[in-house]
């Protein structure tokens, strides 16, 4: 084998070693999740404490994982179909749509969380309906699909702002509290279906990953390398459609971590689509793990909303490693 | 063959290209010649398949290359645009090796490894092949779109101005390396060109686009003469011989009346300061 296959596929190795060192970081955070009470890291020892662990600490856990993953993947994917490295889930205005059905739900006086969770993801998912749409109707291009997405969602944010002008003060602080973000609302049935919608999509975006690979070069040149590049976008915005949809509905909005997983994986393994998921999961589902680890400890018994902590815990991260890559811009 | 009949197109209603036959043959290089905006990519989008005209047909071996899948006409025809933009980082060698997506599954093979292998020392970019493709010079990159192109092992290569950001070395490096495709692969090259002298070298066939429709079409010699090249370009040329009178070039003289009316009203009429 020649030089520069060996240097290519040394570094094919070195993306492998460091998908495991991700691996371990999740079990990690994982761990100090499980581990992470109101009284400090302790494990459960009375009988009631042990009652809590296994029926809120570890569901919590297991849906803190799943969450950041699906936000980290649904991310990673939106950038590489709309060619955009500060596109994310929410500039679809899935987050928005999503905020906006919760608000719904509360206003109508709807409060059973499976009632306000389906209310969350069918506006969630409406808002890439109404882009899809339009690019129906127009084109296609990165550019029509962004605008509309940032149209939507400026939609979406006016109708929430109505919603809590006409609602009741205790309404409007329910809609700005589901907007922060909880770990703390679903049970194991809603775990299984955040689930589904998350963990279902994740081979087909394998299978896309060389198409992923094709369209970073442009969109002719992807198609003269037999890429179908309207049909892989619009595969693309409904699969990350609906893992961000899965992941708001039962989570509320934690922003961030959809735009940031998938550029600090993209730092450690470069842009090959086929570690890039991979790495852009675990690496969302170790941050979302360990910033709820904190946000349950640090002002303990309070729990600070996850969707504040991940960005107070991520964006030094994210500063770290922009200033320690080597490449110019990331 | 590579086979445009009857080709017409247009953005949006706004007519480009206007029933162009063309013809590419196996083993030989056609050149696509013509001023700026002449519709030159546009007609290599609908070869490729990338555009559906709005009459007339393209095939490719007697079938219609909008009826192909996009992975068959992956393995038929190579593609090398005229910009490419890259958003995220991206070795050469990974750039190379995309050249090969038409035929992976999920690992590339020992066989597509050897392809990039060769591709790779044959234009000379071995050295750099694991640099990222977003800091090399615009030549470079050229280069590693038309490494990528020749990865791809297509019987058809279809160029857009490959040597336009080269300096001579290179340019003549890469027009050598597409007729040695035609001639020792037998692949059919299609090229949009500018440098009339150049594709009067090594075209077989020269195809001088002129507002969207074909001018003149043949042998570099028949095709290009000071008349026709006057009359696409708006320049005078004259030829120069060399002692042997057997290999001329074109030299232009002056811009028609209209670059130099643009002169004038830019920068004043000369002599006033
Ligand atoms: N995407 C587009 N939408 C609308 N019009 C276009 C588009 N692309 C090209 N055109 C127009 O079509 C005409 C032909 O363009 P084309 O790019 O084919 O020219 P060209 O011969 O390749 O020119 P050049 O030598 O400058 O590359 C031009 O007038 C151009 O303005
Ligand atoms: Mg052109």
């Amino acid at each position: 084998m020649a030089e520069w296959t060996a240097g290519y596929l040394g570094g094919q190795g070195r993306r492998q070693r460091f998908l495991a060192v991700l691996l371990c970081l999740a079990v990690l955070a994982a761990a100090l999740g499980l581990a992470a009470g109101p009284h400090g890291i302790a494990l459960p020892r009375t009988g009631l404490e042990i009652e809590m662990f296994w029926a809120l600490r570890l569901p919590r856990v297991v849906l803190a994982l799943l969450i950041g993953s699906g936000l980290a993947m649904a991310g990673g994917l939106s950038q590489a179909v709309l060619r955009n490295p500060l596109a994310s889930p929410f500039t679809l205005g899935i987050a928005s749509g999503g905020a906006f059905g919760a608000a719904l739900a509360i206003i109508l006086g709807v409060l059973s969380p499976w009632a306000m969770a389906a209310s969350a993801f069918a506006f969630a998912l409406s808002t890439s309906l109404l882009v899809l749409g339009l690019a129906r109707l127009k084109n296609s291009r990165p550019e029509t699909l962004i605008l509309g997405g940032v149209a939507v969602m400026f939609l979406y944010s006016a109708a929430t702002s109505l919603l809590q002008y006409v609602g009741t003060e205790h309404q409007t602080q329910a809609i700005v509290f589901w907007s922060f973000g909880n770990l703390g609302r679903a049970g194991w049935n809603e775990i299984a279906v955040a689930a589904a919608m998350i963990l279902l999509p994740a081979p087909l975006l394998l299978k896309l990953a060389w198409d992923l690979n094709a369209l970073a070069g442009g969109d002719e040149a992807a198609a003269s390398l037999g890429v179908d590049v309207g049909r892989v976008r619009l595969l693309g915005i409904v699969l990350s459609s609906l893992m961000a949809a899965g992941a708001i509905a039962f989570a509320g909005v934690i922003g961030f971590i959809g735009l940031v997983a998938p550029h600090a994986a993209r730092m450690c393994v470069g842009s090959d689509h086929r570690y890039l998921f991979p790495a852009s999961a675990l690496f969302g589902a170790a941050l979302v793990t360990a910033a709820d680890a904190a946000a349950r400890t640090i002002w303990a018994p309070q729990v600070i909303p996850i969707g504040i902590v991940t960005s107070f815990l991520g964006v030094p991260f994210f500063f770290w490693l922009l200033l320690r890559s080597s490449r110019e811009y990331w | 063959m590579l086979q445009a009949s009857g080709l017409s197109f247009a953005y949006n209603g706004r007519p480009v290209l206007d029933g162009i036959d063309l013809a590419a043959r196996r083993g030989q290089v056609t050149a696509l010649l013509g001023p700026n905006g002449t519709g030159k990519t546009t007609l290599l989008r609908c070869l490729l398949g990338l555009l559906a005209p709005g009459a007339g047909r393209v095939l490719a071996d007697g079938r219609d290359v909008r009826a192909l899948k996009p992975a068959q006409r992956a393995r038929l025809m190579a593609y090398v645009p005229q910009e490419v933009s890259l958003r995220f980082p991206m070795s050469v060698f990974e750039a190379v090796l995309l050249g090969r997506r038409p035929y992976l599954g999920w690992r590339p093979s020992h066989a597509d490894f050897s392809v990039v292998e060769r591709v790779l020392s044959g234009l000379g970019l071995g050295p750099l092949a694991e640099r990222d493709l977003t800091t090399l010079s615009g030549g470079q990159r050229q280069k590693v779109a038309l490494a990528r192109a020749l990865a791809q092992e297509t019987d058809f290569l279809l160029l857009d101005e490959p040597t336009s950001s080269l300096d001579l070395k290179h340019q003549i490096e890469v027009l050598e390396l597409a007729a040695a495709a035609a001639r020792r692969r037998g692949m059919g090259v299609v090229m949009a060109l500018h440098e009339v002298n150049m594709a009067a070298r090594y075209a077989d066939q020269v195809a001088l686009l002129c507002g969207g429709a074909m001018a003149a079409q043949g042998a570099p010699d028949e095709v290009l003469d000071a008349g026709s090249i006057e009359r696409v370009y708006g320049v005078a040329v004259d030829r120069y011989m060399d002692g042997d009178g057997n290999r001329g070039c074109w030299f232009p003289l002056r811009a028609a009346e209209g670059a130099r009316q643009a002169c004038e009203s830019i920068f004043g009429a000369q002599g006033e300061t």
